[in-house]
């Protein structure tokens, strides 16, 4: 197929995000690093530079910050979005609520990107529930061509109605990569005006009432308007039997397997390119014109739902479509060609698995957990969200709730052995420098003024290393690489009057394991409290410049792989003798696997 | 050219680190420049710490990036490991397989020891593509594709990856 005349570039989806939102004139944009959703900030970042266009934008310390400052741009009339992962949303939400309610001046674009499957998220959450909950409208992009369309009429249409309005796009949308016409950047030229209105912007519950009747009426107005209604693709399905309302990712498999299975001219598909809100009496009418309706959407039944009468209508509530995972063509498949009676072989996928993922040869966080095993092997560890989970494997992480719960969790580990006078372990949490700023922070602060007592290690690379390396606070490097103040971790936590902080290279390991004794030492009293080690080494992506050992494994190896199994290194390997050998290709020269081996067999020669 | 009016749809498997994305990138970008719609998925993430990787390319009249099992019509594998798992999705009739593997087997190329006597072990991915380049099934030219490649590569790094393409081609010609 011939592409058309217009000149065409290759986006992924959050780069097409990104670009639409620098060409729509947004003069704000926010966000915290988070998969799917954390290039989005790096093409606005790009394309502003490449226009030399006047485009503030920032990496937040969290989702919440993100939301409130891009939001305020857009009450001072200027079109703002900002962008973040679905559970960042949940950071957010407090702020999303309310802004519903005082709506906007300027456009608002709130991208919440979902993740289902999940390929890297702890729930398998739907933003557009969060859209509904929150009573806003949310856009459901299917491909990157679609999302970048959607950000102009995302805020297009939160200027017509004054509100915020969220743009879902998933894991196969933000990670796609499509041809996309090239757009030009309008230029707004419009001036930060902050108009007070505190009946509004700062409304008391009276008021609330108000603003949240003004609000039902907005969605009343936008769902009767035939401009975001479902529509049919195949025109020539409109008399057919049978039809499918999707949204999404799911849509555009939806759409080539009706095309490969020739099942284009039976039945009707109808996309819904606004999945809230929807009109209950188009939908009932649209249900009423088909003998059987089939919904496939990710993840919830948000359009299930909407539709009033659902006696013909098969779908998530029904159970013919699963209520959770991705819908893959694989997984769509039987159940379209069951809904359209066409004959289907059924092929044997095999299970998911592979290679799960480890830290990396040389990572400073395998150190810490391989120091922290070694001092307390006893020790609960309740840890965070980072590359630095992946400890797990080596058994440093017992728990894994969301940002900055490993503090929070540490010190209900504390209460609740103390409340009931159990004897105490050791109780070490693990956390990132960007978690530790993001949410961390405020739970030590808890934890100190409720008198909790534990070890908090902070992992401190120097960098947002899961999602690709983006600054952080603690490093004082901006967005658009211009420095700004450096936010230091240690005048932080002295802040807090904690009364034991030390830092430590984690490449040291026995002196990191005789620390943490010290720590317990501290945290063990009664007299004591939280103890403090700031574990600092450069995350081996960014800095790769430092002491480099020639390592090997002696004659003394056993083949007994307890350095496999208690370090996890990608650089040691099992030779074709049993025996543990070094890959060189991979090893990193780091050195600190010759604590790992209880024969002590791994020696460093040079 | 295995081009038809159907499009064509590729696989691309190894582990995290080993450049599938880049192929992926060098292969959205050959469509781009021979004027066809593509569109492909890719991995981000946790996967990438050295988990196994995949990503679909569809050139063609496509909605959405995933390939179904049995559409396949090519897989490259950078690690002779990920081949099983996505075995599936190769069509029963037709399907090629491009591997990075010692074994002595058609669709077979050392890529990683060639790409070590070049020094870098990092481009074993454009070695195995000049090798995929000498088949007919393959959807692209050795010619567009060293193109894109001297296009899309880093100053650093253009001479080591032209010459791992090279050599991945000329390897495999008898």
């Amino acid at each position: 197929m011939k592409r058309t005349a217009k000149r065409e570039k290759i986006l992924l989806g959050n780069e097409a995000i990104g670009r639409a939102i620098v060409e729509s004139g947004c003069t704000v944009v926010t966000s915290y690093p988070g998969t799917p959703a954390t290039e989005i900030l790096a093409a606005v970042d790009r394309c502003a530079r490449e226009g030399s266009l006047p485009v503030y934008r920032e990496w937040s310390v969290n989702e919440k910050s993100a939301f409130e400052v891009a939001l305020t741009n857009s009450y001072a009339g200027c079109r703002s979005a900002v962008a973040m992962k679905q559970v960042g949303l949940n950071v957010a939400s407090d702020s999303l609520m309310s802004a519903a309610y005082t709506g906007v001046a300027g456009g608002f674009l709130l991208i919440s990107a979902d993740d289902p499957g999940p390929h890297s998220s702890q729930t398998e959450q739907d933003s557009r529930f969060m859209a509904m909950f929150a009573k806003i409208p949310v856009l459901d992009p299917s491909s990157p061509r679609e999302a970048y369309e959607m950000v102009r009429v995302g805020l297009e249409l939160s200027e017509q109605y004054s509100l915020p309005v969220m743009l879902r796009p998933t894991t196969m949308v933000c990670h796609a990569r499509q041809n996309v016409g090239d757009g030009a950047a309008i230029r707004l030229k419009r001036k930060a005006a902050f108009v007070k209105n505190p009946s509004r912007l700062a409304a008391t519950p009276k008021f609330r009432y108000v603003l949240h009747k003004e609000l039902n009426r907005k969605l009343d107005a936008i769902s009767k308007s035939p401009r975001h209604r479902p529509v049919l693709i195949n025109r020539r399905a409109r008399a057919s039997r049978l039809c499918i309302i999707s949204s999404g990712a799911a849509c555009a498999s939806v759409l080539d397997l009706l095309s490969e299975l020739k099942l284009l001219e039976k039945v009707a598909l109808y996309k819904v390119a606004m999945p809230y809100p929807l009109s209950p009496a188009y939908l009932g009418q649209l249900a009423a014109s088909y003998k059987q309706v089939l919904v496939v959407e990710e993840t919830y039944p948000v359009i299930e739902l909407q539709i009033p009468h659902r006696r013909t209508v098969q779908g998530k509530l029904n159970g013919c479509v699963p209520r959770e995972g991705e819908l893959t063509p694989d997984v769509l498949h039987p159940i379209i060609a069951k809904f359209s009676g066409a004959s289907f072989k059924r092929v044997k996928v095999p299970a998911p698995g592979g290679q799960r993922p480890t830290l990396c040869p040389g990572c400073p966080h395998r150190a810490s957990y391989f120091a922290i095993r070694k001092a307390f092997p006893r020790g609960i560890y309740p840890g965070d969200i980072g590359c630095y989970t992946l400890g797990i494997n080596i058994g440093g992480v017992d728990t894994c709730l969301c940002m900055g719960a490993s503090i929070n969790q540490a010190a209900g580990l504390y209460h609740s052995y103390a409340a009931g006078g159990a004897a105490l372990p050791p109780i070490v949490a693990t956390i990132g420098d960007s978690t530790f700023i993001h949410s961390g922070c405020t739970a030590l602060i808890n934890a100190v003024y409720n008198k909790a007592r534990f070890i908090l290690i902070i992992l401190d690379n120097g960098t947002t290393a899961m999602t690709g390396n983006q600054p952080t606070a603690a490093t004082g490097i901006r967005a658009d690489g211009s420095a700004g103040n450096r936010v230091s971790p240690e005048r932080l936590i002295e802040g807090m009057g904690i009364g034991f902080l030390r830092v430590i290279d984690p490449y040291d390991v026995q002196g990191f394991v005789s620390l943490l004794h010290d720590a317990q030492s501290f945290a063990g009293s009664e007299k004591g409290g939280i103890a403090v080690i700031i574990s600092r080494h450069p995350c081996i992506m960014t800095v790769r410049d430092g002491k480099r050992y020639a390592v090997t494994v002696t004659e003394k190896c056993t083949g007994c792989r307890t350095c496999l199994k208690q370090f996890e290194c990608p650089g040691l390997v099992v030779g074709d003798d049993d025996r543990v050998t070094i890959n060189h290709l991979l090893c990193t020269g780091c050195g600190v696997c010759v604590h790992a081996c209880p024969a002590g067999a791994i020696e460093i020669t040079g | 050219m295995a081009s038809n009016n159907k499009g064509v749809q590729v696989i691309i498997c190894g582990r995290g680190g080993q450049g599938v994305l880049f192929l992926t990138r060098i292969l959205d970008e050959a469509a781009l420049a021979e004027g066809k719609n593509v569109i492909s998925s890719e991995t981000h993430g946790m996967a990438m710490r050295g988990g196994s990787v995949v990503s679909s390319i569809r050139i063609g009249p496509f909605a959405s990036p995933l390939i179904r099992s049995g559409q396949a019509d090519i897989i490259l594998a950078l690690a002779d490991s990920e081949v099983e798992r996505n075995i599936h999705l190769l069509k029963k009739t037709g399907g090629q397989v491009y591997v990075n593997s010692a074994a002595n087997d058609a669709g077979a190329i050392d890529a990683s020891a060639i790409a070590h006597e070049l020094g870098s072990l990092v481009v074993s991915n454009l070695v195995l593509l000049g090798f995929a380049c000498t088949h007919r099934e393959f959807p692209f030219s050795f010619a567009t594709v060293k193109k894109v490649l001297a296009r899309i590569s880093l100053p650093k790094v253009l001479d080591i990856n032209i010459r791992a393409l090279t050599d991945g081609y000329r390897r495999a010609e008898p």
